[in-house]
């Protein structure tokens, strides 16, 4: 026995680096910006303990409110356009040879481009004097300009992450059909399926996994873009497309605001966390019923 | 030397009951003049390889003790979650839930890793080295052996004609069937020369065509090696094609050792006659208990259609059977039914008759069986 | 229902250089249980797919009921299959993959009649009391059982593929499943052809068995004609745990060489393990010199071995409760000798 605690504590060990890290680059900054959340900070040497003060203030703060329904809106909008074009995409790709080799690149390329390259890609593709696609709009008769009109600006916000994005939810739908073995088509064939039986009863249980991890991934990541409207829209015309991250990253870099900024980032993670949260389990939950 | 061993398995049925004493009276006495040549002779009945305290799970609230005798090949019959493959693991020293000691002669190897044990371990599924040619798979132990290149190519040379995958040399296992992908995890396990040799259900996942081949150049090329050889299985067949010793594994314990046929006219209990019985031994109805503690039970085999005659034997019984189902595989028929005792319904036990040949039995027919009373087995209740 | 016709086909692969099925003509007959045993690499599944439908001969014709239907896709063909691993739509329970094929492309059954269908198909399968389980929540023994249950539930279905069912099946219950099986197909009536590569399940569900090796059929007979008196050494090699002996003939005492070559002058002599005695050698028998022994029990109270003997350069095994040691020489006399020419069966049937 003694013997078998010894190599438990080596196991330990092997996992001590990990959770260094871990604490380091996660848990210590976090507790840092909870620990700012609940002071007023003057500066370096003179802080007050003000309570969830920050927090009251964040929350009936119509700007947060504002920006927080713009969030949802755009998160909700990237998934409901993103998933079921990602599954078309994926559907229609074929298995095998050079076409389906070249086709894996081709989806892959935007993944590969940094994001602040992604929003100037697209910022002068999308301008109405020198871009091709705004120019191109005007030409033919569209008013387009999405730095004055705030539909147009969500639109190209909308395009760009589409283009950017999808890809990646293609991608794990495809990874996920092909472990469907060839024998339930077969079935589902000789049993007289259509085409939408067969997605529907063989192909939708098989990928939920992969369309869980593909919705959580979009979900996060669209809820915390920054860089791209940074870039592109600078959060205009007016606030129109500023998204949490921008208003958070204003008030803490540009205004210096850290106590209230702190409250609005462990809220902002909250929410993250609890949208995952719920999904998650809602989907487990559904697993087991059925 | 398997001369010899026809002599002692004969007269263990001569001698009958209680012939564990029999057995070692006689391997001592017989097999040692035999194979002066084989170094492991002088020790023939004295166990190499020694496990104390064994405990196949975690859960286990028992250990149990066992020598595997050296330079012999000793059969783990167990069925599936009996940690046939817990104690391989063990042995071997690879992570696993058992827990005990191992001893190697006078060696402690408990606190051994595997590469400190002169063990070799051949698994269930094909594991080779991908990306490496039949023949640098072959000479991998050689190498970190540290032979030289001459030597190596040898040896790998030798290995592969006696496994027959001389033509393959230069392929990749990928390129290879599951049969010849088995042969190339035995040579390179060989190749080890390894004192003890573990092989856990190796032909398990082979067509049976393959597998009654291999279990043939199995036998006789494990007994050259020299080493000591523990091979599991679940299917009684193999202990008779290759044991020289079995241990009986059951409920994660240790159940009964011996030889192959020691075990078949002997089993210690239910458990232990259904292990080396295929299909299972049939239970007979209640009437014919002898008391509570004890159950009696008919092996398949020994089971008499209508029209066989019982020989060598005045105790005859007789049962009638509804037929539920039969089958053949060409050289057996196999016929599954419900069997009661002068026609007592409530007391209905499900038997399987296993027969040579091809006989023209129909489901839902009744038969008359007939079973020799000296082929009825007593046996404990587990 | 329908009766099978394959009229001379053969397939190979697009850019293979060898054709994987040569030119196969085969007649199943209708409400037939028939099964094609082969190893694996035998052309099995490519002969499978090409009844299902997957594959289009490369040339010959496929007719149902004198119906060509070579080029109708396998949904047009009324077939059904069941796999080697349970395929069962997951997201529905047993009774509605069951209902499944019924509801597909505009069927004209009512709600009721298939309803009605559904619970004769639970029936005959004993699978009543799982109808409203998920299809994830059962045994692999039950899926395979629905499995059967959604192949059989159309009642136009005019064939039934089985590929090697019970792959999945632990082996102590396999005996129930095919018991299943072959009662539902004689109280059903339907065409059923099973593909395999055990014997036991093709000699056990067969009315008639097809033997195939390197994409030929080598012998299509009733279980006791392809064991008993295989067509080719094949066969003989293939059925049987071991398989059948073959002795060339001049190995044989010169008397007994004059008696064979009266029945069409064959040149290999072929034996099954069972049908063989061993006895003192003498000048009328063959003889061998035991080489091996396996013990395999027991029979009235003697116990029975397979002995392996060497007959020449030659290896045989024969089952025996005779006992002899390894060097012993013995007589073996034959009780059902087959005599092949060119691997061919030659002479006639022999006794039974």
């Amino acid at each position: 026995m003694a013997q078998d605690k010894a190599q438990d504590n080596r196991a330990w060990l092997g996992v001590l680096p990990v959770m260094l890290i871990v604490a380091f680059s996660g848990v210590i900054p976090l507790m840092t910006v909870v620990n700012y959340s609940v002071q007023d900070i003057l500066d370096f040497n003179t802080r007050f303990f003000v309570g969830f003060e920050w927090y009251r203030e964040t929350l009936t703060d119509p700007r947060f409110i504002d920006a927080f329904l713009r969030q949802l809106g755009f998160s909700a909008a990237v998934l409901a356009i993103e998933i079921p074009l990602g599954i078309v995409i994926a559907r229609g790709m074929p298995t095998q040879g050079l076409r389906a080799s070249l086709l894996l690149v081709l989806l892959a390329t935007p993944l590969l481009i940094p994001w602040n390259v992604v929003g100037t890609i697209w910022q002068i593709y999308a301008r109405s004097d020198i871009g091709l696609l705004g120019v191109t709009l005007n030409e033919m008769g569209f008013a387009f300009n999405y730095t004055a009109e705030p539909l147009h600006a969500w639109l190209t916000l909308l395009a760009m992450d589409i283009w950017h994005w999808t890809s990646l939810v293609a991608l794990l739908v495809f990874a996920g059909l092909t472990s469907v073995p060839a024998a339930c088509y077969q079935a589902a064939e000789l049993d007289g399926a259509s085409k939408w039986q067969v997605f529907r009863h063989v192909e939708l249980p098989r990928l939920k996994g992969v369309l869980v991890i593909a919705v959580l991934l979009r979900l996060m990541d669209s809820f915390m873009i920054y860089t791209e409207p940074f870039v592109l829209t600078g959060g205009g015309p007016g606030n129109t497309t500023t998204f949490l991250s921008q208003y958070l990253a204003t008030m803490a870099v540009g205004q210096f605001d850290l106590g209230p900024a702190a409250a609005f980032s462990v809220i902002y993670f909250l929410f993250i966390l609890l949208f995952s949260w719920l999904f998650y389990t809602s989907v487990m939950r559904s697993e087991e019923d059925s | 030397m398997r001369g010899v061993k026809d002599l002692v398995d004969h007269t263990i049925l001569c001698v009958g009951a209680d012939q564990s004493t029999v057995i070692v009276a006689l391997k001592y006495g017989s097999i040692l003049p035999c194979c002066p040549t084989s170094p492991c002779a002088n020790h023939a009945a004295m166990s190499a390889l020694n496990v104390k305290d064994v405990r196949l799970f975690q859960e286990a609230t028992q250990g149990f003790d066992h020598g595997f005798a050296a330079g012999e090949l000793t059969v783990v019959l167990g069925g599936n979650q009996s940690g046939k493959t817990n104690l391989c693991r063990l042995l071997a020293g690879l992570p696993t839930q058992a827990s005990g000691e191992v001893w190697y002669q006078e060696q402690d190897w408990t606190p051994l890793s595997p590469q400190k044990r002169s063990v070799a371990v051949v698994f269930q599924a094909f594991v080779n080295y991908p990306n490496w040619t039949v023949a640098q798979n072959i000479a991998s132990p050689l190498v970190a052996q540290q032979l030289d290149a001459p030597e190596r190519e040898r040896i790998v040379a030798s290995l592969a004609q006696t496994l027959g995958i001389s033509e393959l040399l230069q392929r990749l296992p990928s390129e290879l069937s599951g049969g010849q992908q088995q042969r190339l995890a035995i040579a390179r396990a060989l190749a080890q020369r390894a004192d003890v040799l573990v092989l856990d259900e190796p032909l398990v996942n082979l067509d049976y065509k393959l597998r009654e081949a291999l279990v043939l150049e199995l036998k006789t090329l494990l007994a050259e090696t020299g080493a000591t050889v523990i091979y599991t299985s679940t299917d009684p067949r193999d202990a008779f094609a290759l044991g020289d010793q079995v241990l009986l594994l059951h409920e994660q314990s240790a159940l009964q050792s011996g030889t192959p046929l020691g075990l078949y006219l002997s089993p210690k209990c239910l458990a232990a006659a259904h292990l080396m019985s295929d299909p299972g031994v049939n239970l007979l109805p209640r009437a014919n208990f002898n008391g509570s503690e004890q159950c009696s039970a008919i092996r398949p085999e020994h089971v008499l259609l209508p029209g066989e005659t019982v020989q060598d034997c005045t105790d005859t019984i007789s049962f009638h059977m509804r037929v539920d189902s039969v089958e053949r595989s060409g050289d057996e028929t196999f016929v599954h039914g419900r069997v009661s005792k002068d026609g007592e319904l409530q007391d209905e036990k499900h038997w399987v008759v296993r027969r040579p040949g091809m006989h023209g039995v129909s489901v839902g027919q009744m038969l008359e069986l007939n079973v020799r009373g000296d082929d009825i087995l007593n046996l404990a209740l587990d | 229902m329908a009766g099978i016709r394959l009229h001379e086909i053969s397939f190979t692969y697009e850019g293979a250089r060898e054709p994987t099925l040569l030119p196969i003509s085969l007649d199943i007959n209708d409400g037939e249980a028939f099964s094609l045993l082969g190893a694996s690499g035998a052309g099995k599944t490519t002969l499978l797919n090409l009844l299902s439908g997957i594959l289009r001969p490369t040339k010959g014709r496929v007719f149902f009921d004198d119906v060509d239907v070579t080029e109708l896709p396998g949904r047009d063909r009324h077939l059904a299959q069941v796999f080697q691993f349970p395929v069962l739509y997951q997201s529905m329970s047993v009774a509605q993959n069951l209902a499944f094929p019924l509801t597909t492309r505009g069927a004209s059954l009512s709600r009721a009649d298939i309803l009605e269908r559904v619970s004769t198909i639970a029936r005959e399968l004993e699978i009543e009391s799982i109808l409203k389980r998920s299809a994830n929540a059962i045994s692999l023994f039950e899926k395979q059982l629905v499995a059967i249950g959604r192949a059989l539930v159309r009642p136009d279905v005019s064939l039934v593929l089985l590929d090697e069912p019970l792959t999945a099946v632990e082996p102590s219950i396999k005996w129930r499943l095919r018991q299943t099986l072959k009662r539902v197909q004689e109280e059903l009536g339907v065409t059923m052809i099973y593909v395999t590569h055990d014997q036991t399940e093709a000699l056990t569900f067969a009315e008639r068995v097809s033997v195939l090796a390197d994409g030929q059929i080598l012998q299509t007979g009733t279980p006791q004609a392809v064991y008993q008196n295989p067509a080719h050494q094949f066969v003989g090699h293939f059925l049987g745990s071991p398989g059948m002996n073959f002795l060339p003939l001049d190995v044989f005492p010169r008397s007994l060489q004059r008696t064979f070559a009266m029945d069409g002058d064959p040149d290999v002599i072929g034996f099954r393990p069972e049908s063989a005695q061993l006895t003192a050698p003498s000048a009328q028998l063959l003889v061998g010199m035991v080489d091996s022994q396996r013990i395999l029990g027991t029979a009235q109270g003697r116990v029975v071995s397979m002995y392996g003997l060497r007959c020449g350069n030659a290896q045989v095994f024969v089952r025996s409760p005779a006992s002899f040691a390894c060097g012993d020489e013995v007589g073996i006399a034959l009780n059902h000798p087959v005599g092949f020419r060119e691997a061919l069966r030659v002479g006639g049937d022999g006794p039974g």
